[in-house]
């Protein structure tokens, strides 16, 4: 009993490290169910998966397109534009 | 008839620099934290639609054109980057912290403290992306690459792992660590400050 306990009970690094692989959709159920298992007992481990998973959104959002109507932020300065342009001409 | 074509090309292509090389040069700036790397790849990137214009065709606009351009011209740069330079995973490596004990638990120091407020507004906050952006720059340059392209849409690792050349157990150690370290930094430099 002891062994399959043990077997079933994984670290606060092994259980963070699976939470990474879930978000490919690469974890079989044994994983999904070891990695439910040991967040269900652990608060540190629950609040990390959370803040995990916030960062992975705000993450994969700026990682589109972004939209027309915001400001972009950062300004190519003028002189590099020129630049891109007369490289254009030679071409 | 050729040359008019060609300066055809010319004034369209140039009006596209006027107009989109802002928010290019923002998207590249994000990823690379480097100016000149970013204003190199926005360069790179005009000129290859250039070479290319033929293939532009109507089904989608300008600007989605150009960033997909963008996009393979980064993805090359940060597998140059992986290429050239360590994967950062010894445990000498400057900036490697260990936030497990000998048994894997959490060290007391590290363990994760609530936060107030997670909410996905916050990235119209211009100072949380200032902190996020501080947060990405302080990540080993391989770790980020492999970020970056891991949320630049390679929803497979083995893409990622083909494109980069390692291992999955590697790329799954620096997503691991990457992930630690920016949710510890963020932590410390926005939602718990002091």
């Amino acid at each position: 009993m002891m062994r399959v306990m043990n077997m079933m009970m994984l670290s606060c690094r092994k259980a963070t490290e699976l939470m990474e692989r879930k978000t490919f959709g690469e974890l079989d159920a044994f994983a999904r169910f070891q990695s439910f298992m040991h967040t269900s007992m652990c608060d540190a481990c629950k609040l990390y998966e959370k803040q995990s998973q916030f960062l992975e959104n705000i993450l994969r959002k700026q990682s589109g397109e972004p939209v027309d109507d915001k400001d972009p932020g950062k300004h190519l300065p003028d002189h590099v534009k020129s630049r891109i342009i007369s490289e254009l001409e030679r071409q | 008839m050729k040359d008019s074509n060609i300066s055809e090309k010319h004034r369209i292509i140039s009006h596209w620099v006027r107009q989109y090389s802002d928010p290019l040069y923002s998207w590249a700036f994000y990823r690379t934290s480097d100016e000149a790397l970013a204003a190199d790849l926005v360069q790179d990137t005009f000129l290859a639609a250039f070479q290319h214009y033929e293939r532009f065709g109507g089904s989608s606009t300008a600007k989605t054109w150009l960033f997909a351009i963008l996009k393979n011209k980064i993805t090359d740069h940060f597998r140059r980057v992986l290429k050239s330079g360590s994967l950062g995973l010894d445990s000498h490596h400057e900036g490697t912290v260990e936030w497990f004990d000998d048994q894997g638990q959490w060290k007391r120091a590290f363990r994760p403290q609530r936060w107030d407020t997670e909410n996905e507004n916050l990235l119209d906050d211009a100072a949380f992306q200032e902190a996020l952006a501080g947060c990405l720059r302080r990540l080993p340059s391989a770790w980020a690459s492999c970020m970056h392209l891991k949320y630049l849409g390679g929803n497979e690792s083995n893409v990622i792992c083909q494109q980069l050349n390692i291992s999955a157990s590697n790329l799954w150690q620096i997503l691991h660590r990457a992930k630690l370290q920016m949710r510890a930094c963020l932590e410390k430099r926005w939602f718990k400050p002091n």
